[in-house]
């Protein structure tokens, strides 16, 4: 019989909670009575203020509504609903209880029998809230004591994957690796490699940067080699040998962008070119060496008569003044002197 | 460029010759595909020269030529390093246009923002054991900038050329994608909603729920290619962030062609013959031409100058060799001959 009590009470739980999951699925609007507590409003008696106050509230509240709805955090079940409005009714049915109490306590009945119902239960409760309180703090002494060796152990752990890290890290591949993958870009992640075909190529790509070709022939040399080469070629034994080989070589170059120099013409007509160019630009500073001690003394020359000029100018203007002062009417120039003076 | 301190190639894509309006639009196509180094609008008149785009490519820092042109048999393309470099001609036995490839497609989506960065290259199928082959590969290498994979901004690799050998019947295909990223594990609403500007309408659902799990989880073609799922070293586009699991999904836009490469030669269109695919021995009478004229011709400043006879000797020999007939005696002199579109 005991045994049978314990299945069906399983039983019982299991069916609960199967319609407690099918209770969630259909939405609180459509399984739940209309609240009873919303007042109808009566609408023919209220004034045009009241009207419109009522319309405005209506709106608010059915926005408030909607962005309660859809808001994920204020998101409610069903049952939580259900739950909700149960327990306001219950507040409101403890609420009327008290009132009805007290209403009955200042009629004059009492219930003896409360009181020491509450008594044994609040003596019960404290000794039982305090049994539960010892009960929680062992619990949380024994949580934090498994808590400090997971710690510890993966603190140890982490240590010693730090030490082999670090042993990796002092290598110079690694370093080197470390420099090169230092900005973001197309590296491939380490764990999928992509199996591509042997015989499939892409565009050309930039990995390193190399260093630019360290030494650029001079002409004359590339010059050299140009004749050589062509003299080979003209070589009946091994000559078609050399040129195709050279040709095809040329060609790969030249289809990857470096330049070739095996014209020797060309390379003659450019050597000429240089040549005029220095030749001109070395003119171009003789003449200029050669005129500007004779420019500057040109210069010096304009520049001592300009200031000749100011002196003299001004010696005049002197002159002038002081010859002004004795222009007086029936006195023109100097005093010439006595006229029966011993010349 | 900044990031490589490379020059940047760039390219002229030029028609030889009266093209008919197909082969036009085909010069149109992949001008736009070789953007953003590329002249979109250049203007080329009748009279133009090869010579004269040689002139005008130094200063303007153009290394590379793609020249269209016309015969009865087949249009011919060839690919050339600008001042002194190896010329490949390729025929073309079938191509379609951009346009033809929007109309077959159910969602051709070409937005004008792929073709602001250079596209990727991939080669497939070309041995580098024979020497044109390599030759071949080196040289659509190098026609796009080089990609500093430490610098480079994924999102910014948009399109990519695709060129596949075939070795039994040595015919290169010629394809062009646009790339794009999708996120993985996420149902096909989500997927839209994160990777588009789009608002969905959720007009006909009760629930946002219903719009999560409307499409089910996981698209349909997610089964199919776990090898195009890749871990993301950065951000792709919207909805791609870096180092999440994306599929990556081609979209063909641009032109296609079958191409088969007939000739290399030495110089710009001039000079030895290196490569010949109907064997150098019977093309030799082609060859005693060539080298004479370079030799007794004026020196330009490159060293290099091209008549127009000699280009219309070069086609009116492949006429003679492809048609067994003199050219302009067939009825229709110079007319296309295009084929079906190949899908």
């Amino acid at each position: 019989m005991g045994c049978l009590a314990i299945d069906l009470a399983e039983i019982v739980r299991a069916n609960s909670r199967y319609f407690d999951e099918l209770v969630d699925l259909i939405p609180p609007k459509f399984y739940l009575p209309a609240d009873d507590n919303v007042e109808k409003q009566w609408v023919f008696g209220m004034t045009k203020r009241e009207k419109r106050e009522a319309r405005r509230l209506t709106k608010e509240h059915s926005k408030k509504a909607r962005r309660d709805r859809l808001d994920p955090e204020k998101f409610v079940t069903t049952l939580q609903v259900l739950q909700q409005r149960n327990e306001v009714a219950e507040a409101h049915a403890e609420k009327e209880e008290e009132d009805e109490e007290a209403k009955a306590e200042e009629n004059g009945e009492g219930d003896a029998e409360q009181a020491p119902v509450a008594g044994t239960e609040r003596v019960k409760s404290s000794q039982e809230l305090r049994e539960r309180l010892h009960k929680r703090i062992e619990a949380i002494r024994a949580e934090r004591r498994i808590n400090k060796a997971r710690d510890w152990q993966e603190r140890t752990k982490d240590a010693s994957k730090k030490r082999k890290k670090s042993e990796n890290k002092t290598t110079l591949a690694n370093k080197r690796q470390k420099q090169g993958h230092k900005e973001t870009g197309i590296v491939p992640v380490s764990s999928e490699k992509v199996p591509v075909a042997s015989d499939m190529e892409f565009g050309r790509v930039k990995i390193d940067s190399q260093k630019r070709t360290l030494n650029r022939k001079s002409k004359e040399k590339l010059l050299e080699q140009a004749t050589k080469l062509q003299k080979d070629i003209q070589d009946t034994e091994k000559g078609k040998d050399v040129a195709s080989k050279h040709s095809w070589d040329a060609a790969l170059s030249r289809a990857s962008g470096q330049k070739v120099f095996d014209n020797p013409k060309l390379l003659r007509q450019s050597l000429k070119r240089e040549h005029q160019r220095r030749e001109k630009s070395a003119k171009k500073w003789q003449d200029r060496h050669d005129s500007e001690a004779q420019r500057a003394q040109e210069k010096q020359q304009t520049r001592a008569s300009h200031i000749k000029e100011r002196i003299d100018a001004r010696k005049q203007r002197l002159i002038a003044k002081r010859e002004k002062k004795l222009m007086r009417p029936g006195f023109e120039g100097r005093k010439a002197g006595f006229l029966n003076e011993a010349k | 460029s900044h990031e490589t301190g490379e020059k940047i190639p760039r390219s002229f894509v030029i028609g030889r010759g009266k093209l008919p309006v197909l082969l036009r639009n085909l010069e149109q196509d992949l001008r736009k595909l070789m953007l953003p180094h590329t002249a979109l609008h250049l203007k080329e008149s009748g009279k133009n020269t090869l010579k004269d785009f040689v002139h005008v490519a130094g200063p303007l820092g153009v290394s590379h030529f793609v020249i269209l042109s016309n015969t009865k048999n087949a249009p011919y393309m060839k690919v050339v390093r600008s001042p002194h470099g190896p010329t490949m001609t390729f025929k073309v036995h079938d191509f379609c246009l951009a346009a033809d490839v929007a109309r077959a497609l159910l969602r051709y989506r070409a937005p004008p923002s792929i073709f602001k960065n250079p596209p990727l290259v991939v080669l497939n199928g070309f041995n580098p054991a024979e020497a044109h082959l390599k030759l071949v590969t080196i040289m659509f290498q190098n026609i796009f900038p080089v990609i500093d994979v430490k610098k480079v901004k994924l999102s910014l690799c948009q399109r990519v050329l695709l060129l596949n050998y075939d070795k039994d019947t040595k015919v290169i295909d010629f394809r062009h994608y646009a790339i794009s990223a999708q996120p993985v594990g996420v149902s096909r609403g989500i997927r839209k909603l994160v990777q588009r500007t789009k608002i969905p309408d959720l007009r006909t659902l009760n629930d946002v729920s219903e719009f999560v799990t409307k499409s089910g989880y996981g698209s349909e073609s997610e089964a199919e290619n776990e090898s195009s799922r890749v871990t993301l070293p950065q951000d792709y586009g919207r909805g791609n962030p870096a180092s999440q699991q994306s599929a990556v999904k081609l979209h063909e836009i641009g032109p296609r062609m079958t191409l088969q490469l007939v000739k290399v030669e030495e110089g710009l269109c001039s000079g030895a013959v290196m490569f010949h695919e109907y064997g150098i021995e019977e093309n030799k009478k082609k060859n005693k031409k060539k080298e004479e004229p370079v030799d007794d011709m004026d020196v330009d400043m490159d060293g290099e100058e091209q008549h127009e006879e000699e280009e219309e000797d070069d086609d009116a020999d492949y006429y003679r060799q492809e048609v067994g007939e003199e050219p302009g005696e067939g009825k229709r002199n110079f007319t296309l001959l295009r084929q079906v579109p190949c899908f």
